[in-house]
């Protein structure tokens, strides 16, 4: 066998072997593959079936309701992409919100600025105090919320797998 | 392969699906992966939130102290200026100064009591927070490291200094009195304050008021001074309802917080009681732990502590003057009462004991009266105790005493009263009839077992309280460990299987499983208290010492229930017997009146009362009492002992099989819009679940079995039915409380309706065929309960065979004869075939007596006798009125029909009554009874026969 012969052999062997890896489920619909028909083209099929006079009416019902899903299904797709991309997004800008947190903590905590004198009103005293309890009611609000944030990342950490095993059930062959 | 257009679309469908799914698990994947990548930014942002909070906080803290403390400036400057007033006022407004000077006063008492309250609230918040903080910290150290005795000690330690649960409960209670208390007080001072709207005629009424001596000048100087004075009363007004507004906001926030802590520190408590158990208090008793006793009982008698004693007495009397007044009184009002209480109660059991005086409320009487006798000294013991306890700065010293007191005064009470019950005049030996071969040998031990327990429970509950770790583990743990040898003294004297006690016991009828279990029960007397003390010897005192407690609530609760069974049965029986006693009376006048009217007696059919007898229900009732108490022991063991057992869980850590349920699981679509999908699970099915299945099924089959019984004595017998009504809805209720009990025993096993509808379907089929006959039967019995075409005392005629029906059951019916025997019908007869029910609606039935006298009797003359002797009888109804046919000519005889109307159950005494008096009767106006006759014609007959084969006619004819 020539070297030539070799090379073939080895290039059609990994061309089948990567064809065979990118059915694997997961990794093909990151974008919509080529089998996949466009909304297009399922409005089209659908419109074609509708002019087509030789089906049953029970069957086109049937037909329409199928295609109908299709195009919702269709719809649900691109909106787990954008969902998809959103995450890649924030998960890009990840770096830079963190290097500016961090620069922040590193600055010295600012001294309370709060100067009463002897003869200072009460009621502005007060009405000072009221606003400072909101703004301390909005920060523990902020901390709740973070600390919400975490607990139901946790939780969804650990929803998250099965339910995608859920998913990648067998669904019914594509013919 | 597509090859019709519906194909093309499924087609479609599967092909987009499976490319949104796909979308889909990427978007989840990337949510992940986000997750991951801005974890430490999420951390970042926690921390600059928390910074934020703290500067925030500083700020608040800040503004806080400077309006408090200008207020108080404010405050005090307003007394002052108040105070001058006063002084140099007209004499005819000095009144007026005056109210301003208590405003101002008030106003900075309250300025002083909302800085309290702060602090009281930022300190139970800081508490708070810190209890948070200890309780993650241990958790984690638990987690990691395992409960070792480093742990358990340092638990030991936290659980001591934990906020007191009842010290809260009532801040709590105080602190919502207050606030009710200050929103009064601000309605009160907004009225005040309207009233002061109108100024100008209260300076007018002022000046009105004055000698008609003032001069001008000096009116307008009382009109000038009394504006002055009435608008700084507005103002002081004003400023005390804004006061009192921070001071009521103030208090709710204080309650928030203390609420907050203690929630907290029920959770910390009940992690630390679970935990700290199993692990060592002390080490090993030593020499040196009896030296360092010796040093305890200095401690403990040391003159110090004990005027410290009488400092906190007085501090709560002068703290709580009413209270303090009230307790004393009535303890002394219940020591003056005592001796009569006692006597009272001697009549009281003696009036309990007599059948004929006898009442439930009497005996609670005399159990209130009992508890009240024993509960006299624990309520001295306990108010002292309450002395002690309630100042805030009460000495550690006052406060262990107090504990020592308390827990005296708990022990006392369980002995006393124990005792008052089993004495010879008491509640045990002449109400419940408690055999005094068993009660003797109790008092005579809690007797002196009293001067053993009491005093070591007192100092037991005074070491325990104090802080020296020291002290607690060497007197504290001598004190516990005297009072469980003595007990095991106890055990092994009177709890030897061939002792006086258990003998006496174990002759009891009832008593038999106590035979049985005789050494058992010897084994664990001797052993529980013994091993208590072993084990706090060995070092283990905290959980001797925790569980000793426990066994205490236990002994309770068998006590409370001992009670509950014994006035329940006294109860019942009291019950019966007054229903006896009702019967036998009804039973006797029945008979006069039957003795009256009746002369002759006829047969009685044999009908079982379908009213249960008084045996029946005593025995059932009997045992529904006992399952009550049963249940009662196992759910209440349950609550003392679940918490700290954690035995119990591990049954729930066994897995026997597991059961698929069906969940339904809500999914939220890329568009925020949620859709319910449905998914099975397999649960498992462990221990603990057949336990619990197991108990249903036996409560449910004594329930069923025993629930008549009770029923009728409790509710039925007071309702307005009739028997067979009562009967039907007993036989009703045992039937579906043994279904209900059925399928919650199933359920909790996970053997659903889901799981078993196949196996219905298929039973349904087969049984369809199979047992057809039987649910007929079934079915018929509760049509035959509902409809009621026959009850229980019915007449009827089932075929050939007629009699009363003497019982009803779900699958067949019993019907007894005029010969008292029994057929046993199936009910589905009663509801297909025809049956003859001669009392459905009405009790009354008629009799036809055939009677047939010789012809050439003067019919007349028969007939008047006939229906003189129907009206004469007490037991012939006179409306329908009898009758009388002259039916016809029999052979020889005219034959005549008497005809009367009686009631079913005469029929047997009218039967054999009336027959006599028709027989009597006749013979008395010689009027001969038809006989049957026969004639017979005897004709010779011509001889045709060969005589050889009639060889005895020539043996005749020679003779």
């Amino acid at each position: 066998m020539s070297r030539n012969s070799i090379i073939v052999i080895v290039w059609i062997f990994f061309s089948i072997a990567s064809s065979a890896m990118a059915t694997e489920p997961g990794s093909q619909a990151v974008t919509r593959d080529a089998v996949t028909p466009t909304a297009e083209e399922i409005t089209a099929l659908k419109q074609q079936a509708e002019k087509a006079g030789d089906i049953d009416k029970l069957v086109l019902d049937q037909i329409k309701n199928l295609y109908d899903q299709s195009l919702e299904q269709l719809e649900f797709a691109r909106q787990w992409s954008d969902k998809a991309q959103d995450f890649k997004a924030s998960q890009a800008e990840a770096p830079e919100l963190l290097r500016q947190l961090d620069a922040e903590l590193e600055k010295p905590v600012p001294p309370v600025s709060v100067k009463i004198t002897a003869d200072a009103d009460l009621a502005e005293l007060e009405s000072q105090l009221l606003q400072a309890e909101s703004t301390l009611e909005a920060a523990n609000r902020a901390l709740q919320d973070l600390r919400t944030e975490k607990a139901r990342r946790a939780e969804r950490r650990i929803e998250l797998p099965p339910k995608n095993s859920r998913k990648n059930c067998p669904l019914p062959p594509v013919l | 392969m597509i090859t019709t257009p519906l194909d093309q679309a499924q087609d479609a469908l599967n092909r987009t699906r499976r490319h949104a799914l796909a979308n889909e698990i990427d978007a989840y994947e990337q949510e992940l992966l986000t997750y991951e990548v801005r974890g430490e930014l999420l951390e970042r942002r926690l921390e600059h939130a928390q910074r934020r909070i703290e500067v925030n906080e500083r700020t608040v803290e800040e503004l806080s102290r400077g309006i408090d403390a200008q207020r108080s400036r404010q405050a005090e400057a307003a007394v002052k200026e108040a105070e001058r007033e006063v002084e140099q006022v007209h004499v005819a407004l000095r009144d007026l100064a005056e109210q301003n000077l208590q405003l101002t006063m008030l106003r900075g008492e309250l300025s002083d009591a909302i800085e309290a309250v702060k602090k009281r609230a930022a300190k139970s918040d800081d508490r708070q927070k810190e209890l948070k903080q200890e309780f993650d910290k241990i958790q984690t150290r638990v987690a990691a490291a395992g409960l070792t005795n480093a742990i358990g000690q340092f638990l030991r330690k936290i659980h001591a200094n934990l906020p007191k649960e009842r010290r809260l409960r009532r801040s709590i209670r105080e602190l919502r009195d207050e606030v009710g208390d200050v929103q009064a007080r601000i309605i009160e001072l907004e009225d005040q304050r309207s009233s002061l709207r109108d100024t100008e005629s209260i300076v007018e009424n002022r000046l009105a008021g004055l000698e008609a001596s003032t001069t001008e000048s000096e009116r307008a100087l009382v009109r000038r001074l009394a504006r002055g004075l009435l608008a700084d009363q507005k103002n002081y007004l004003d400023e005390l309802i804004s006061d009192y507004g921070v001071y009521f906001s103030e208090l709710v926030d204080l309650d928030v917080s203390q609420r907050k802590l203690l929630a907290e520190a029920q959770l910390f408590a009940r992690y630390i009681e679970e935990n700290i158990l199993w692990t060592r208090s002390a080490n090993l008793v030593s020499p040196k732990d009896v030296l360092m006793a010796g040093q305890a009982l200095e401690w403990l008698v040391n003159p110090k502590g004990w005027a410290e004693t009488s400092r906190s007495i007085v501090g709560t009397v002068k703290a709580n003057p009413v209270k303090s007044t009230v307790f004393t009184l009535l303890i002394v009002l219940f020591l003056g009462i005592y001796l009569r209480l006692r006597q009272s109660l001697h009549k009281i059991v003696s009036r309990s004991a007599d059948i004929t005086t006898a009442s439930l409320a009497r005996a609670l009487t005399a159990l209130a009266i009992t508890f009240a006798l024993a509960a006299t000294i624990p309520a001295v013991l306990w108010f002292v105790a309450w002395l002690l306890a309630t100042p805030y700065e009460t000495s550690e010293f006052s406060k262990s005493i107090a504990v020592g007191l308390r827990s005296t005064a708990i022990l006392y009470f369980t002995i006393e009263f124990l005792r008052l019950l089993i004495l010879d005049g008491g509640l045990g030996a002449r109400i419940f009839k408690w055999r005094k071969g068993i009660r003797h040998p109790l008092i005579e031990t809690l007797t002196w077992l009293q001067w053993v327990v009491i005093p070591s429970a007192f100092l037991a509950g005074v070491m325990d309280f104090q802080s020296h770790e020291a002290f607690r583990n060497s007197l504290g743990r001598i004190a516990f460990v005297i009072p469980m040898i003595a007990l095991a003294v106890v055990a092994y004297r009177i709890a030897r299987p061939k002792g006086s006690l258990m003998t006496r016991l174990t002759t009891a009828e009832n008593h038999k499983w106590i035979y049985k279990l005789r050494y058992a029960i010897y084994g664990f007397a001797i052993g529980l208290p013994a091993t208590l003390a072993i084990a706090s010897l060995i070092g283990y005192y905290y959980t001797a010492y925790y569980l000793s407690w426990r066994i205490t609530e236990t002994l309770w609760l068998l006590l409370a229930l001992l009670l509950f069974n014994a006035i329940s049965q006294y109860w019942l029986n009291l019950r019966i017997r007054q229903r006896a006693m009702e019967q036998a009376t009804e039973s006797a006048a029945q008979t006069a009146t039957e003795i009256e009217n009746v002369t002759s007696d006829g047969l009685l059919v044999p009908v079982e009362e379908e009213e249960l007898d008084a045996e029946t229900i005593s025995t059932q009732t009997s045992s529904m009492l006992r399952a009550i108490v049963i249940v009662g022991a196992i759910a209440g063991s349950w609550l003392i002992w679940s918490g700290i057992l954690p035995a119990f869980s591990v049954l729930d850590e066994i897995e026997l099989w597991s059961s698929s349920v069906e969940f339904a699981e809500t999914t939220t679509r890329p568009d925020g819009t949620t859709a319910i999908s449905k998914y099975t699970q397999q649960v498992p099915i462990t221990l603990t679940d057949l336990g619990l299945s197991l108990l249903l099924l036996v409560l449910a089959f004594v329930a069923a079995r025993n629930l008549p019984g009770l029923m009728e004595i409790i509710l039925l017998e007071r309702l307005p039915l009739v028997p067979s009504v009562r009967y039907a809805i007993t036989s009703l209720s045992k039937y579906t409380i043994a279904g209900i009990g059925i399928v919650m025993a199933f359920n909790a096993i996970g053997i659903g309706w889901s799981n078993v509808q196949w196996l219905v379907a298929a039973m349904t089929v087969g049984l369809a065929f199979g047992l057809q006959e039987i649910f007929a039967n079934l079915v018929s019995g509760i049509i035959i309960l509902f409809e009621r075409p026959i009850r229980i005392g019915d007449v009827v005629t089932v075929g050939n065979v007629s009699g009363t029906v003497s019982r009803i059951r779900i699958r067949a019916t019993t019907i007894t004869d005029w010969d008292r025997k029994e057929l046993i019908v199936p009910n589905k007869h009663f509801i297909t075939q025809q049956i003859l029910n001669w009392t459905l609606s009405d009790a009354i039935i008629r009799v036809i007596f055939p009677v047939s006298v010789s012809r050439g009797t003067e019919v007349d003359h028969v007939k008047s006798i006939l229906l003189s002797i129907a009206r004469d009888h007490p037991l012939v109804l006179q409306e329908p009125e009898p009758t009388i046919v002259f039916k016809g000519f029999g052979p020889g005889a005219l034959q005549f029909d008497l005809r009367v109307f009686i009631r079913r159950e005469d029929y047997a005494k009218v039967l054999d009554a009336v027959n006599t008096a028709i027989e009597e009767g006749l013979k008395k106006a010689d009027i001969e009874i038809a006989v049957d006759r026969q004639e017979i014609q005897v004709r010779p007959a011509r001889d045709t026969r060969n005589k050889s084969e009639l060889p005895y006619l020539d043996e005749q004819e020679k003779n």
